[in-house]
């Protein structure tokens, strides 16, 4: 995986996309094969990697800001103030920042787990199904708004398992699919799309409807049998 | 969905119901007190009907009251008993949420603990007074034992079960952060534990008040319980009434306190609401 892309990976559900993920997370041990982040083997979760977690994963008794100051804290990074801070302003926190996750909607708790994530300055940001928790207009909303923060500063290479194809397709330079026997990647699809990108030029960009079709066609598994007529 | 918007859209489905709404603090007050005051009224009129060796009532017991506090025989009985009820409490409650969160971290102290701790949670902890004795004698220690015994076997289960539920996916996202392990105490093990301790502990308040009581009368004679068997004994039925309430004031008290503590240091449930 080069460095500075944005990749995304996707499949049917149960298709081993999560399991990718949290193996390049360092939760789970690879059966066979490896995983390496910069030359180095991942054996154990590295704080050069911050996950975005599809349940959103905040700390229910900490405020938007102390979610936020996580990962910097248990890294024994300081407090830092002034980039949380400036993150919150970035996800358009600061007016919840002395809330409690409870008291927010789905999609201000992802910005809140998007937040935290980038806090840490990762050189890998894993987004496993990020926006699959929150409603059609909010997913839109937050998507453009990753995608912009993502394009601002691209010093980072972002991983996004998802199963919803658009998605991929508006956030990705490069697409693995997926399919058939768990694990088993069917195909590797380059992203031209000029950036920066937002959800509307990708889909009125006249090569959206042949990349689509690709990704949909490799996706697809057997047809199911339908019942004969009788 | 935000817990403000979601009732108001109830209401907006179902016209025909009325939603349900929380009591307000002045109408839960108000109920609190009426179901009181039901009570002492019914005690009252019925208790004058009877013989007052059988049943006292309301106002006999609080002049009975005044006099043994007049008399220093509630205030000496009461600090004694509170020694007692203190030292237990707080030994149990210390020693059961420690055990507690450790077996709930550990697989093999939770193994080793079980059997015991199930078997002793279940065994009435009077059968075990005689041998109590035996070992502690009679007096301060001993009592304090028998409390402990009462105490310590709820919290324990408690904690040891708050500890187990912390969320996995929390768990995930402690670790995908290079949480140490001690951090992963303070930031997620010890918040997500609090509120079955809590529950702990307030069972644990109403066994230690049982255990106090049942000590003073299994031991040496003395405090609370030697005045509510020696007034039972001379047919002194409201003088008797006098520490029971008191031990029900206890009961009242320590539980309020315990709340109190609790919303403090659970802001975050409060406001969620």
């Amino acid at each position: 995986m080069p460095e500075r892309e944005f990749v995304g990976v996707i499949g049917v559900s149960g298709g081993g996309k999560t399991t990718l993920l949290r193996t390049i997370a360092g939760l789970l041990p690879t059966s066979t094969g490896s995983v390496t982040l910069g030359g180095t083997p991942v054996l154990a979760p590295t704080p050069r990697a911050a996950m975005v977690f599809q349940h959103f994963g905040l700390f229910p008794w900490k405020t938007v800001r102390a979610n936020v100051a996580y990962g910097l804290r248990v890294q024994g990074r300081g407090p830092a103030p002034g980039q949380v801070q400036r993150l919150l302003a970035a996800l358009r926190l600061d007016d919840v920042a002395d809330r409690y996750p409870a008291q927010l909607s789905g999609g201000m708790k992802q910005r809140v787990g998007i937040a935290r994530a980038l806090a840490v300055e990762p050189k890998l940001l894993l987004l496993d199904e990020p926006f699959s928790a929150v409603d059609a207009i909010t997913r839109e909303e937050l998507q453009n708004e990753v995608l912009q923060l993502w394009e601002r500063h691209q010093r980072m290479t972002a991983l996004l398992v998802t199963h919803d194809i658009d998605e991929a397709i508006l956030m990705s330079d490069r697409i693995i699919v997926i399919s058939g026997p768990p694990g088993h990647i069917t195909r590797e699809l380059p992203i031209g799309l000029p950036r920066p990108r937002t959800s509307q030029d990708v889909r009125s960009h006249e090569d959206y409807p042949r990349i689509r079709k690709l990704l949909w066609d490799s996706l697809e598994r057997r047809p199911a049998r339908l019942p004969e007529p009788a | 969905m935000t817990g403000t918007t979601a009732p108001r859209q109830r209401a907006a489905a179902a016209p025909a119901r009325r939603p349900r709404r929380p009591l307000t603090p002045a109408r839960r007050w108000a109920l609190r007190l009426a179901s009181v005051a039901a009570i002492l009224v019914a005690w009252q009129i019925y208790g004058s009907l009877l013989n007052p060796i059988l049943l006292s009532s309301p106002t006999a017991v609080l002049a009975a009251a005044v006099a043994m506090i007049k008399d220093g025989s509630l205030p000496q009985a009461l600090a004694s008993s509170l020694v007692v009820l203190g030292l237990g409490l707080a030994s149990g409650v210390v020693a059961g949420v420690t055990l507690g969160l450790l077996a709930g971290r550990s697989e093999t102290l939770a193994a080793l603990l079980e059997l015991p701790v199930t078997a002793l949670y279940a065994t009435p902890a009077v059968a075990l007074i005689p041998l109590i004795v035996l070992w502690f004698g009679f007096e301060t220690t001993a009592k304090t034992v028998v409390v402990f015994l009462f105490v310590v076997f709820p919290v324990l289960v408690n904690t040891t079960r708050g500890v187990r539920e912390t969320d996995p996916e929390l768990i995930e996202v402690a670790r995908t952060f290079c949480s140490s392990e001690r951090r992963m105490w303070a930031d997620l093990i010890l918040p997500s534990a609090l509120p079955f301790i809590v529950t702990g502990i307030r069972l644990a308040i109403g066994r230690a008040l049982i255990g106090v009581i049942v000590a003073e009368y299994y031991t040496a004679l003395s405090g609370l319980g030697e005045l509510i068997a020696r007034s039972a004994n001379s047919f002194q039925t409201a003088r008797m009434f006098v520490p029971i309430v008191v031990v029900a004031l206890l009961g009242v008290g320590l539980t309020a306190a315990l709340e109190w503590a609790e919303r403090r240091l659970a802001r975050w449930r409060a406001t969620a609401a």
